[in-house]
């Protein structure tokens, strides 16, 4: 049975995990989600000391928030160190084990969820290629792969970061592993395809194809989008109150904005929605929800005997007791919150020089934003890379 | 039950005094770096001195440089890393022009090479084969050392067990090719594979 100090103590310890530290992570979010990255940077708090059981989460919303920024050198050290650390968390504690089943699931060190995993990696790629760095970025193309590749165990798969990666595989040479993904990507697209030989957009219509004027040596110019944040859970998520918890609602709407590519003034293609996050993570949820259930209801069980218990010998303490237990009963909606909302790829014809890019994001007809961009600085062979982030 | 106790006690009190509190002092050693024992099943300084050093007396017993040609000019065209790990090859490249150097072969400066690549519109790790050769050519140098190297990771299967063990096998390729008539003229190649098991309950 467990003694009302011991309760105590584990209640103190597991509050102080929570923490109040998150706070200014929130604030930082908030920024980044109102559209000033800069004023995130600025507020963004210092990262927790090691062991904290938010330091992976820490982590990846600075690397994020440091991308939006245009912080990209500082974005890879901050993907590299979470790359480092879920590798350093891939097992089971005993004791945060232990106090996820009898307390709260807020006890667990945050691991990420199988496609925030992934997802460090194709942004930590999109960083290295604003870099110009295509060799690092298919290094990260490369655990892409292997992360995708390996048994998912009913998680989703993503076929943006399939995509990023295949087009990285085609400009390091690798271009059987870039068919493959491509093919892959191409799979996961409803209303599209992606030519595995090319890595063209295909509309599976009697429309002929985007990009049908490149010829098969000519530069084309390989765009990577990431749009609006995923924000915070929404417990009531899809109902009615998902709308108001949306960051950037206000702005893009509930669907994914239309993306125009100009190059030197002249309209070449259109962009491609190829991963919405939210629903990633609603497939992750789907996934975990049994599992989740069963150890809710056994928690439950525990903390109910628990206090019975202790307030037999003593019934005010066994009801401050169940208070407190009970109290901490709330659902574990971590997540990687500055993710983009909206993955977008495109792959369009471009001169072999040229002075700038624009991006044209319209919802319903209507420009919601527009951004402009030099001469991207990544490119192999005939390849040109742009990524960037409209927030 | 008291005596069980006295003796556990006795035991740690024991092992502390033996250990002194070294166990609890940081510590500097100076250790072979080539001897090493490895930590992980990973790229590590073993690799890199290994390689550097076996691939450059591999080349160097092709025989290369052949007897008419002394003292060749070479220019190092960078190893490709085709693995899932952030490797520095410059540092495998450095090791072994340094090996090479030592026997008679002349190296193009790389920052020449690097202006070059750049004033191409290229990185090193982006430039074509044919921007390769082209560039090699323009730095005047005979001969042109490139290479790849490759990363195969296999995890043991999901199954009921405390620990989880990975294999990391590693193949490093070096070609040197005459840029006069654009042939290989030699490759040589290295490998290793290590295992590493990581425990999957902890504390």
């Amino acid at each position: 049975m467990i003694r009302p100090a011991s309760a105590a103590l584990l209640l103190a310890v597991s509050l102080a995990a929570g923490g109040c530290a998150t706070a200014r992570l929130d604030r930082a979010r908030s920024d980044l989600f109102a559209g000033s990255p800069s004023a995130a940077v600025a507020s963004f708090p210092d990262l927790p000391p090691k062991g904290n059981l938010n330091s992976l989460l820490f982590r990846l919303e600075r690397a994020s928030i440091r991308q939006a920024s245009g912080d990209h050198e500082g974005a890879v050290a901050d993907f590299l160190a979470c790359a480092d650390l879920v590798e350093k968390l891939d097992y089971y504690s005993v004791s945060q084990g232990a106090a996820s089943l009898t307390l709260t699931d807020w006890a667990r060190a945050y691991k990420g969820m199988p496609y925030e995993r992934v997802l460090l990696h194709t942004l930590a790629a999109h960083s290295y290629l604003a870099l110009g760095n295509v060799g690092d970025a298919g290094v990260e193309a490369r655990n892409i792969v292997a992360l995708l590749s390996r048994d998912r165990d009913g998680y989703p798969d993503d076929a943006y970061s399939r995509y990023l990666a295949a087009a990285c595989l085609e400009a390091t040479g690798d271009d059987d592993g870039a068919a493959i993904e491509y093919r892959a990507a191409s799979g996961l697209l409803s209303g599209m395809g992606v030519d595995e030989r090319t890595g063209r957009f295909t509309i599976v219509s009697t429309n002929p194809p985007i990009g049908v004027t490149a010829t098969p040596a000519s530069p084309e110019l390989v765009c990577l989008v990431g749009i609006g944040s995923i924000g915070p859970v929404s417990v009531d998520m899809p109902n009615r109150t998902y709308k108001a918890s949306r960051p950037g609602f206000a702005r893009w709407g509930l669907a994914p904005p239309e993306l125009d590519i100009y190059v030197d003034g002249k309209l070449v293609g259109h962009g491609v929605l190829m991963t919405d996050v939210s629903r990633l993570f609603q497939d992750t949820q789907r996934r975990e929800a049994a599992k989740k259930i069963a150890k809710t209801v056994t928690r439950i069980a525990v903390k109910e005997i628990t206090a019975v218990q202790v307030s037999k010998r003593n019934e005010g303490l066994g009801l401050l007791l169940w208070l407190a237990l009970f109290a901490m009963e709330q659902e574990d909606v971590r997540r990687w919150e500055t993710l983009p909302l909206w993955l977008v790829a495109a792959r369009v014809p471009a001169p072999a020089t040229y002075r700038e890019v624009r991006l044209v994001f319209r919802q319903n007809g209507v420009t919601i934003c527009e951004q402009t961009h030099p001469a991207p600085p990544a490119r192999a062979g005939r390849l040109r890379f742009l990524t960037t982030r409209a927030l | 039950m008291r005596r069980t106790l006295t003796a556990i006690g006795t035991v740690a009190a024991m092992g502390v005094l033996a250990t002194g509190c070294s166990a609890f002092r940081g510590s500097v050693k100076e250790k072979n770096p080539e001897t090493t024992a490895p930590m992980t099943a990973k790229y590590d300084q073993g690799d890199l001195l290994t390689w550097g050093k076996l691939l450059a007396k591999d080349i160097l017993s092709h025989p290369f440089p052949l007897p008419t040609d002394k003292n060749p000019i070479m220019v190092v065209m960078g190893i490709q890393n085709r693995t899932g790990t952030h490797i520095d090859m410059k540092a495998i490249t450095d090791t072994m022009s340094t090996e090479l150097m030592n026997a008679g072969v002349r190296f193009v400066n790389e920052a020449r090479r690097d202006d070059l690549i750049k004033e191409q519109g290229f990185q090193l790790a982006n430039a074509t084969p044919e921007s390769r050769v082209q560039i090699g050519k323009q730095l005047g140098a005979k001969y042109m050392l490139t290479g790849s190297l490759i990363e195969i990771k296999t995890e043991s299967s999901r199954q009921v067990r405390v620990s989880k063990q990975e294999d990391v096998y590693y193949q490093l390729t070096v070609e040197v090719t005459d840029l006069e008539s654009g042939l290989i003229v030699l490759r040589k190649q290295e490998d290793r594979l290590r295992r590493a098991s990581k425990p999957m309950i902890g504390w």
